[in-house]
């Protein structure tokens, strides 16, 4: 399995989780849900990119793959919101990262 | 001489003020605030001025103490062509708002960046298109690209219109889902740095004024939209499935004759495919 594909696999794992997830507000779960669902969206409109091909985009797949499985085990083991929050946090960073080189690499022609 | 790149954040706009700034000039870049300004913040010779060319009060300020502008800044698409009203506002009213900030002066010349895309679907003509072809609106930015050469026309301020062709960069892009040209339509891109070089050297003649260029990258660049994407993906190393537009679109061969005064036509399309290569090397592709 590539790594992009490992971490689209963590992040399905991801949703799955959160849905029955115990200890959490229902308002916290549907923000956990939109945030984990969102990172997803990024990831698979992402996925066939050219640039992920190069040294940069390798390197930010693998940071991804770590944060979408570090995601994965922080729910999987949720013990409490802050380091819930704080693999949240790293995974949307990853992505924010992938769509800012995405838009800059975007081709316009005028 | 102290130049106001609008537009400065942007692909065209850092290239320009790299260019400008080595040669010398002093430039205030403007943009908007929320920018990636990092491509031009912290250049020697560069001020950095945010703010928003839509504001007249922003763009007067911008304005101030400047001897020439070159005015870039403008809603590409496809983002023009999703909000018809914010296009107008920014292509047309950001150029009305310079051309008023100059006119107490009436010195300072406007350069302004219009598109070859004002001759709207040439395919049925007889190549090249030279200055003189009829104008022909086929979208909210060639329409707001029209009006705003007309805005500077009818100012009574100097100016030098530059239609440009769509500008290639030496770095590895991302196909758009559907590529905006025919595989077999004609196409003629221009690399940045000439790109630059025209700007520049429009503003230091000024028998340039008042008259309208073409530039492109030559003849060496005329070639099919399915040449040039395979040429440009085979230079980074990449296998690319590309959908072409099936509708002839505006962008044709150029009859660069005029500009040809100018001297950017620096990099042929050999030396940009080797361009392309050295940055697959770079980016690892290779």
């Amino acid at each position: 399995m590539s790594e992009i594909e490992g971490a689209k696999k963590a992040l399905e794992g991801v949703l799955e989780i959160i849905k029955g997830l115990k200890g959490i507000t229902p308002e916290d779960r549907r923000s956990l849900l939109a945030r984990a669902q969102s990172a997803y969206n990024v990831v698979a409109q992402n996925e066939k990119k050219i640039w992920l091909r190069t040294s940069l985009g390798k390197a930010m797949v693998g940071d991804l793959n770590s944060s979408s499985v570090t995601l994965l085990k922080a729910v999987e083991q949720f013990k409490d919101a802050a380091e819930l929050e704080s693999a949240m946090s790293n995974l949307e960073a990853q992505t924010r990262r992938i769509e800012e080189e995405t838009c800059r690499r975007s081709m316009v022609v005028t | 001489m102290k130049l106001l790149i609008t537009g400065g954040a942007g692909r065209l706009g850092a290239g320009v003020i790299r260019l400008c700034a080595s040669e010398g000039y002093l430039v205030r870049a403007f943009d908007l605030p929320n920018v990636a300004w990092g491509t031009v913040s912290g250049i020697e010779n560069v001020e950095i001025f945010k703010g928003d060319i839509t504001d007249p009060a922003q763009v007067a300020g911008a304005c101030v103490g400047i001897d020439a502008v070159v005015h870039l800044a403008a809603l590409l698409p496809p983002s023009s062509e999703r909000n018809r009203d914010l296009t107008m506002r920014v292509n047309v009213e950001g150029t009305s708002n310079i051309l008023k900030a100059l006119r107490p002066a009436r010195r300072a010349p406007l350069i302004l960046a219009s598109s070859i895309t004002v001759y709207g679907v040439t395919s049925g003509d007889e190549p090249p298109v030279g200055e003189d072809h009829v104008k022909m609106g086929t979208d909210n930015y060639s329409e707001s690209k029209i009006m705003a050469e007309g805005l500077a026309e009818s100012s009574g301020s100097p100016y030098t219109i530059l239609r440009i062709a769509p500008v290639s960069v030496a770095d590895l892009l991302e196909l758009p889902e559907t590529i905006p040209y025919r595989e077999d339509q004609r196409v003629e891109f221009i690399y940045l740095e000439d790109a630059a070089h025209a700007i520049i050297s429009v503003l230091e003649k000024p028998e340039t004024r008042g008259r309208i260029y073409n530039v492109a990258g030559g003849s060496s660049w005329q070639m099919t939209g399915a040449e040039y994407i395979g040429r440009f993906y085979a230079a980074l190393g990449v296998d690319v499935d590309p959908h072409f537009s099936e509708k002839h679109t505006a962008l044709d061969w150029y009859d660069t004759s005029r500009s040809r005064l100018l001297g950017y036509q620096r990099t042929n399309f050999n030396d940009f495919e080797a361009k392309l290569r050295k940055v697959a090397e770079e980016l690892g592709l290779r």
